[in-house]
């Protein structure tokens, strides 16, 4: 099991105290407990295990009715404390939307903002920062990232100007659906980097073999994506019933069961899974609570996700 | 490089869902109304020259008929694609030229006809523009009365009655070509809506 920081112990320890001591409350107290949170190696910030995606889920362009739909979403994340909100300009409205859903909660408190470059030319890749800044209405950001390789040879000297002046905290780059690994593994033990993101999920583990041994060896921070595999994952596991040993590791959904699973690898920092419901966000938060499971739980999920 | 390729899917084009795209259309009805009623009624009119046997009179009942498809497609391609779907995909600026261009295109064609008297009643023709005008086909694909577009304000329902405009005149050339783009949307429109 994963050991605890002794805050995130004590407020944790507080917060099921109080459940059983007011039972009526129990379901709140569990579900706003302090977030597991992870190191990011290369400054020691603690991050919340469980952040956000915002592909698909938050390209709601104008529609009045879905931007607030999207904003009641942002706020459950953040009401159990999520931190990082993870999108990109390749993403339509995505932060433009972010961008409305953050002004109107009025507070920027407390999150991890990832956006990505998306183009080949190196000067659009200045321009875009420029434009991900307005759109979410921030001076800075914590993670700029260049979206699937594109172009990284020439956006990644912008990336260190940037960091080096202080408007953005780390640097990162990013690929999915297994694409590219290669090539991805070659910039990792180049290239200094703090993030790389990259998919990983109970059912493709890929990155298992080299690359998160590799980023565990460089000292370079993971986010998972597509933790549900587009959903389809989580789809064809709510088919079935959550084995009931989940409880050992403080889960109670299925959601928690597969974010566990991916968090609870030593080399994963982060899993950004995406949704415009409430209730599926509560959910996914609930992964980022409690304890996690042990290397031999790991084994243990794999073999019950595979025999379904 | 074709090895990864092969490793995409349609879905991973899509980066919007099902309900951001009834919010597109639910947001541009809004905008619209109430010159949805003014439309209905075109469509009415324009059935009834469908249904006796198109253009049978005047080449200005023609050119005036001809005239309100091309403005429909150049409005698609300057407000729908523009100012509404561009909010949720980017390549929709793309598809606004090509609209334009098809609006153009249209234009020049009906110009270019020598005749477009004694064409006789199709009932394929008929039977398309009479979807296009007044099938609510979003309903059927899970949307609500808010998000139905119709001939011509709804980019699907003009493709498909610029078919059966294009299905009553005499075969030509560039008939064949201003097919092209609308069967093109269709069939991207049907993949979409299998895919979400």
């Amino acid at each position: 099991m994963k050991n605890y920081q002794r805050r995130e112990f004590l407020s944790l320890s507080t917060a099921l105290a109080t459940s059983t001591l007011l039972p009526d409350f129990s379901l709140q107290a569990q579900e706003t407990a302090v977030p597991q949170k992870k190191k990011i190696p290369t400054r020691g910030e603690l991050l919340s295990s469980v952040g956000m995606g915002t592909w698909i889920t938050f390209n709601v362009g104008r529609n009045q009715r879905l931007r607030d739909a999207r904003t009641e979403v942002l706020a459950e994340f953040l009401t159990h404390g999520g931190g990082m909100i993870d999108s990109s300009p390749m993403y339509g409205s995505a932060e433009e939307v972010l961008g409305y859903a953050l002004a109107k909660l009025g507070s920027k408190k407390g999150i991890f903002s990832a956006t990505k470059i998306w183009t080949q030319s190196g000067e659009e890749g200045q321009e875009q920062f420029t434009s991900s800044k307005r759109l979410w209405g921030l001076d800075t950001f914590a993670l700029e990232q260049i979206h699937n390789l594109v172009s990284w040879k020439s956006h990644l000297p912008y990336l260190r100007e940037l960091k080096q002046s202080g408007a953005i905290r780390y640097l990162g780059i990013t690929t999915s659906h297994g694409r590219r690994h290669q090539e991805l593994e070659k910039i990792m033990a180049r290239e200094p980097l703090d993030f790389v993101q990259l998919t990983y999920n109970i059912q493709t583990r890929e990155v298992e073999q080299r690359l998160l041994p590799l980023a565990k060896e460089k000292g370079i921070a993971v986010i998972a994506n597509r933790p549900f595999e587009g959903g389809s994952l989580i789809d064809f596991v709510k088919r079935h019933p959550l084995p009931p040993w989940a409880a050992e590791f403080e889960c109670t959904n299925w959601a928690g069961f597969l974010l566990k699973f991916i968090t609870s690898h030593p080399a994963i920092t982060c899993a950004i899974p995406a949704t415009s419901s409430v209730l599926h966000m509560r959910e996914n938060m609930s992964g980022a609570a409690g304890a996690l499971p042990d290397e031999k739980m790991r084994k243990k999920m794999i073999a019950y996700i595979t025999s379904l | 490089m074709i090895s990864e390729l092969s490793t995409y899917r349609i879905t991973d084009f899509l980066m919007f869902s099902k309900e951001a795209l009834f919010g597109v259309y639910e947001s541009y009805n809004q905008a619209l109304w109430p010159v949805q009623i003014l439309f209905l009624l075109l469509s009415l009119i324009l059935l009834g020259y469908f249904a006796r046997g198109f253009l049978l009179r005047t080449r200005r009942e023609y050119l005036l008929i001809s005239g309100a498809f091309s403005l429909a497609w150049i409005y698609q391609g300057l407000v729908f694609h523009t100012q509404y779907l561009s909010q949720i995909i980017w390549a929709a600026h793309y598809i606004a030229w090509l609209s334009l261009i098809q609006g153009i295109l249209l234009l020049v064609f009906a110009f270019s006809s020598k005749s477009a008297t004694g064409i006789r009643k199709n009932w394929l023709s008929v039977s398309l523009f009479f979807i296009a005008a007044f099938a609510p086909l979003e309903i059927l694909w899970g949307g609500s009365f808010s998000t139905v577009t119709l001939f011509p304000w709804g980019m699907s329902p003009l493709a498909l009655g610029t078919l059966a405009y294009l299905a009553n005149q005499p075969p030509r050339l560039l008939s064949f070509m201003l097919a092209v783009f609308p069967l093109l949307y269709l069939l991207a429109k049907l993949v979409i809506s299998l895919e979400l």
